[in-house]
């Protein structure tokens, strides 16, 4: 079999392992508008105290937010999930002579893809569920894309390191909550803080693609570099932890 | 001798002291929700009502308010979810042994009584290094009510899931009624968040923060919620732990 | 491997501890488009003292849903069930606390016992040595190998010394030696007078049982081991009129 056909193949196993889990899909279907719904109402019964920042309504303010960390949340958690029940599997794959850097294009592809998916559900439901109507959904989606693979790289990652499926979560959800709150611009946060979080670049690009209809550019390179150093990290970790201890002497 | 009561709520205890993630969430979380958003909230101040009352109040104090009983009843909700997880595999067998049904009740209320008051101690530890209450004795009680309250819900809620799903349903619950649905800062309120559990407590516990006198009615209201709803856990408790030996 | 023998023929003589008398068990769900699925559909079952009962089936047959009910687990839809004497069950998932250590264990079931703490100590040391693993009295239960752990669920059955032993598969996981061992150290309750009623699949052991019970489509079919086969209900039955339909 020709490294790409293994690939492909690895890609469809990943694939039907995930989706063949009823959570999972529960879960895709979900939580975005439960999130973006919650958000929404609850931000909605405040009045527009001095020191709220936010250039939209609350409302509406309260369901970017909902949709941005709904996209996170499940993409890190999903990841996670992927890694944990694939990886004494690809364990043995490893063994079995699969090059490990194989079996990760294969998760990652994976990934990426279930990613975009989540993207796609949280700005379908956000459209839906958004009082005003949506300047540019396509932008909103690429930011939420962004935030979507992110929180994958940062699933892997964690899914490495602590492969337990409730500790990893917790570790995730509580992560993607602390750094929603600092991205959601509600409140004025010192910019030193706030450049660090790295769902506050998607909540950009899908803030100013709702209300102003047009695309933010400039957040892009900062959400990029947040996707290449969590994937880097995911990368060297998720190797690691799949790579056999003894290789054996050479094939028959 | 020792008691099977006092067996099973040492043996219960030894247990949560044995569970990572417990301990884990009891470390991070009040650190989290109340310290860090203490930190991060804007320094200014806000007209809020409470219990009638127009007050101008640091935004901080009422985040620090707000957030210790939600993280105390976030917590005991999830220790009260571990407690049913277990009991659930092995409680029906200790019935089979020997235990009395009212023994086992016994046992688990009390284990879950611990388990709130811990960690209501540490939310309170947190809470009172930057914000004191107008009356602490008040806010204490609230916030212990608060975990009581919650610490029931979540056996409740381990009746029917499985630990994640649960852990995740106690994590965003209180959250969400406490923090949205029951903040004074909310002046539209939908009328049916009067039913949740965290309508009279976080009340309660908003009067006793900010006013010097306790408010006897939310205080009653927040008993009586806990009592209804220790009723219904006590019952899906015992269904959940029941075994038919025939004499 | 060793015949178990008898100065008696089984089922003769000796008290019964346990009697199932047409049992019916169905499991039904509120969900829509779901089957009931019909476990038990009249099984009748004896056991006496001394008595080693295998109860052998295909997977899926009841086996464990019919041990349960022996052990007042769980509910029954139809028929009766009479005990003489207390009962120890060991379950086919060792349901145990996980985060107790061996130790801990031992105590908390023995409370449950209402044993004392000197016998609590005595059947821990007795079973410790006799299943061989001593050395994990510290270690947690979610620590043990699987092995271990089903030794423990086993003692937890047994440390009370009942009148009733209901066993389900119970060396699932066990080495050889302590496989040897667990049958000797039934062999020396049986003739103590202990009712054992053991799930097994393993076809080679009959002879160490006394009477053996298939489950087959929801009846028990019962075979004394070393006569003719023999299908019926147990002949010579205390307290046989228990039900209004009356015995066979």
């Amino acid at each position: 079999m020709t490294r790409t056909r293994q690939t492909v193949a690895g890609v469809r196993a990943s694939a039907r392992s995930f989706f063949r889990k009823p959570f999972n899909i529960v879960l895709l279907v979900v939580l975005p508008a439960l999130s973006i719904q919650l958000y929404g109402i609850s931000l909605a019964q405040f009045p527009k105290f001095e020191f709220f920042t936010t250039a939209a309504s609350l409302a509406t303010t309260g369901r970017i937010t909902g949709a941005v960390f709904a996209t996170g949340a499940l993409a890190g958690v999903l990841g996670l999930f992927q890694i944990i029940s694939a990886r004494d599997a690809d364990r043995r794959l490893s063994i079995c002579g699969i090059p490990p850097r194989d079996l990760l294009i294969s998760r990652f592809a994976t990934l990426v893809g279930i990613s975009v998916i989540i993207a796609a559900v949280s700005t379908g439901t956000l459209v839906v569920l958004l009082p005003d109507s949506v300047g540019a959904p396509v932008f909103a989606f690429v930011g939420l894309v962004l935030g979507s693979i992110i929180y994958a790289m940062l699933g892997i990652l964690v899914g490495s390191v602590l492969p337990r499926e409730l500790e990893g979560s917790l570790v995730l959800v509580i992560l993607a909550d602390m750094d929603n709150v600092l991205a959601s611009g509600i409140f004025q946060i010192d910019q030193r803080i706030t450049r660090f979080s790295p769902l506050s670049y998607p909540h950009d690009i899908v803030t100013q693609a709702v209300v102003d209809g047009t695309f933010a550019g400039e957040k892009v390179l900062p959400a990029l570099s947040f996707v290449a150093v969590f994937g880097v990290l995911a990368v060297v970790t998720y190797s690691w932890t799949v790579e056999p201890v003894a290789t054996g002497g050479e094939a028959a | 001798m020792r008691s099977r009561v006092t067996t099973a709520v040492t043996m219960g205890l030894r247990e949560f002291r044995r569970t990572p993630v417990l301990l884990g969430l009891l470390a991070v979380l009040p650190v989290y929700y109340i310290g860090a958003f203490m930190y991060i909230v804007p320094d200014t101040s806000l007209p809020v009502t409470i219990d009638g009352e127009s007050l101008r109040v640091p935004l901080a104090d009422l985040i620090a308010a707000l957030m210790t009983p939600l993280t105390a009843g976030l917590l005991a909700g999830i220790v009260g979810l571990f407690v049913m997880q277990s009991s659930k595999e092995a409680d029906g067998r200790l019935r089979l042994a020997g235990f009395r049904s009212r023994e086992l009740i016994v046992s688990r209320v009390s284990l879950l009584a611990a388990g709130g008051l811990l960690v209501s101690g540490v939310s309170l530890g947190v809470v009172l290094l930057g914000f004191t209450p107008a009356s602490i004795p008040g806010f204490i009680a609230g916030t212990v009510l608060a975990a009581l309250t919650y610490g029931v819900f979540g056996v409740i809620v381990g009746v029917s899931v499985d630990r994640l799903s649960g852990v995740y349903v106690m994590l965003f619950a209180p959250t969400v009624d406490v923090l949205l649905f029951q903040n004074p800062m909310a002046t539209e309120s939908p009328r049916w968040v009067t039913l949740l559990p965290g309508y009279f407590v976080t009340r309660a516990t908003m009067d006793a923060a900010f006013t010097t006198g306790v408010d006897g009615i939310q205080f009653l209201g927040a008993v009586g919620y806990f009592a209804v709803l220790l009723l219904v856990g006590i019952v899906v408790f015992y269904r959940v732990t029941d075994v038919t030996q025939e004499k | 491997m060793s015949d178990r023998t008898q100065t008696a023929p089984a089922g003769s003589g000796s008290a019964t501890v346990i009697r199932a008398d047409r049992i019916e068990k169905t499991y039904d769900s509120w969900l829509p488009f779901t089957r009931a699925v019909e476990v038990l559909d009249g099984a009748t079952l004896d056991i006496r003292a001394g008595d080693i009962v295998g109860i052998m089936g295909e997977n899926g047959s009841g086996k464990s849903t019919l041990m349960q009910i022996l052990a007042g687990v769980l509910d029954h839809d139809n028929g009766t069930i009479t005990r003489n004497g207390s009962i120890g069950w060991c379950p086919q998932e060792p349901r145990l606390y996980d985060r107790l250590t061996v130790d801990e264990t031992f105590d908390l079931f023995g409370r449950a016992y209402d044993m004392t703490e000197d016998e609590i100590e005595d059947a821990e040391d007795w079973l410790l040595d006799e299943l061989d693993f001593e050395r994990f009295r510290d270690r947690q239960v979610r620590h043990l190998s699987g092995g271990n752990r089903q030794k423990l669920n086993l003692s937890v059955a047994l440390m009370h010394e009942p009148d009733l032993l209901l066993l389900d598969e119970p060396y699932t996981g066990f080495d050889w030696e302590t496989f040897q061992a667990f049958w000797d150290l039934t062999e020396e309750l049986g003739d103590r007078g202990v009712g054992i009623a053991i799930i097994s699949h393993i076809i080679n052991e009959r002879d160490r049982f006394d009477v053996i019970y298939e489950l087959h489509e929801g009846h028990l079919h019962r075979e004394v081991v070393g006569e003719d086969t023999d299908t019926t209900a147990p002949e010579n039955c205390e307290d046989p009129s228990t039900t209004e339909e009356g015995t066979q």
